[in-house]
């Protein structure tokens, strides 16, 4: 038992270095490209407080979230194994397994450690009463999860994908204009996003993300042996997806460029947050939907 | 031919079990409501009381998918307690919904019962 408490307490502390050392890495590089840009300059030259401009502030913002972030994790994986450590080593495997299931299938993360806290739970008890993995919850851990995840209701998989594709869809474009912003070429509220762009975004989140989530789905289900072969179909035709669209551009850049609708998909783009009470309604969406999801979900 | 027939045979019995196993899941919901109504308690008792009540082939992995149902259709309600064993314990208790769910689940199988034990009577007469 105390190989496995070790082995967690090894995992957590090795992401949380790692996870560290890239903040750390990415906020470095960042700044250095910053404080050597002319817009530096710029500011230091009228004698303003560099470290008060708004690049700076945000940068160390992240920065801070993102150390919460890290000390959440390390928390997280310390917690569970200390939970987990007092697991034999059948109900440690039995357990391990259907963390990798709970982790494929479609609950959205509070059900998820909902669920695994449970059956943590359960298998302390059983053990404590002398029973088996076997005793508990049958021969088919699949079948076990299948029934426990179906508990939390009945999910329609093609809209729930396009409304998860919905939520992907404003955090690339949230996450777009950070970037942008970041290269402090505009202020927040001007900074124009390409059309090309915002149709990549499109393909991304409304066709290649249910391809995958359908892919992951179709593993799962292989019950006796999981097979990973359909996730891996999906994420090539993912893949061939965004290889058929560059190309599909590069084509109508080379041979249409004179078309009008060709022009403007490729060269203009247009400003999505005008104002923060834009922002906010776009951002909104994400949590909203969250709502809708769990509301369309049939009781069994 | 045969084997068109084999599957048949196959299929109506997995059919069967099916029916079997909805039904059996049905009155569990009953019976665990019961439970719940009566006392304060928690999955792995649920199964130990059920187990002990003759139900010898319900195991654990057949409740928590239950108990989970009721609560997502708001029938009980949980809440965490400190366990002796670690992680907290999930203590379930019925809802107003649940206890009315409970009183018409009582008034049918009263009724199922009488007219069940009816027809095995009449027909138990007429052998």
């Amino acid at each position: 038992m105390k190989n496995k408490l070790s082995q967690y307490r090894r995992d957590a502390v090795a992401i949380t270095i790692g996870l560290t050392a890239l903040v750390f890495l990415t906020t470095y590089i960042y700044l250095n490209a910053y404080l050597k840009s002319d817009q530096a300059a710029t500011i230091i030259a009228r004698g303003d407080n560099l470290f008060m401009s708004s690049q700076v502030l945000v940068a160390m913002i992240v920065v801070g979230l993102s150390i919460v972030a890290v000390f959440a994790v390390y928390i997280k994986n310390k917690f569970r194994g200390q939970f987990v450590e007092n697991l034999n080593d059948d109900f440690c495997v039995v357990f391990e397994q259907i963390e990798d299931y709970v982790g494929l299938s479609q609950l959205n993360r509070f059900e998820k450690i909902d669920l695994k806290g449970d059956v943590l739970m359960l298998f302390l008890e059983a053990q404590e009463n002398g029973k088996t993995p076997e005793q508990v919850i049958g021969d088919d851990v699949f079948t076990f999860v299948e029934d426990m995840v179906l508990a939390y209701g009945v999910r329609n998989n093609f809209m729930n994908d396009l409304l998860t594709g919905l939520q992907f869809f404003v955090a690339y474009l949230v996450f777009v204009f950070l970037l942008l912003f970041f290269k402090g070429q505009n202020t927040f509220f001007n900074i124009e996003i390409d059309y090309l762009l915002l149709l990549f975004f499109t393909i991304a989140s409304f066709i290649i993300i249910p391809i995958t989530f359908s892919g992951k789905r179709k593993s799962i289900r292989s019950k006796h042996k999981r097979s990973n072969l359909p996730y891996l179909i999906s994420v090539f035709s993912a893949i061939v997806i965004a290889v058929v669209f560059i190309a599909s551009v590069e084509f109508l850049r080379s041979r249409f460029i004179n078309i009008a609708w060709v022009k403007i998909l490729m060269d203009d783009g247009v400003v999505v947050f005008r104002s923060p009470i834009h922002l906010v309604m776009v951002l909104s969406i994400i949590p909203i939907v969250h709502v809708v999801k769990k509301t369309i979900r049939r009781p069994l | 031919m045969v084997t068109t027939k084999y599957y048949t045979v196959v299929r109506d019995r997995r059919d069967t079990m099916t029916q079997k196993t909805q039904l059996l899941k049905g009155l569990l919901e009953g019976c665990i409501l019961k439970i719940v109504s009566s006392k304060e308690t928690y999955g792995y008792a649920i199964c130990e009381e059920l187990n002990s009540n003759d139900f010898d082939a319900i195991n654990e992995g057949t409740v928590y998918p239950i108990l989970t149902r009721l609560e997502k259709k708001e029938l009980i309600y949980s809440v965490k307690k400190v366990s002796p064993l670690g992680p907290k314990r999930k203590y379930y208790f019925i809802t107003e919904a649940g206890q009315i769910y409970l009183n018409d689940f009582l008034e049918e199988w009263e009724g199922m019962k009488l007219k069940v034990d009816k027809i095995l009577m009449e027909v138990h007469h007429e052998e």
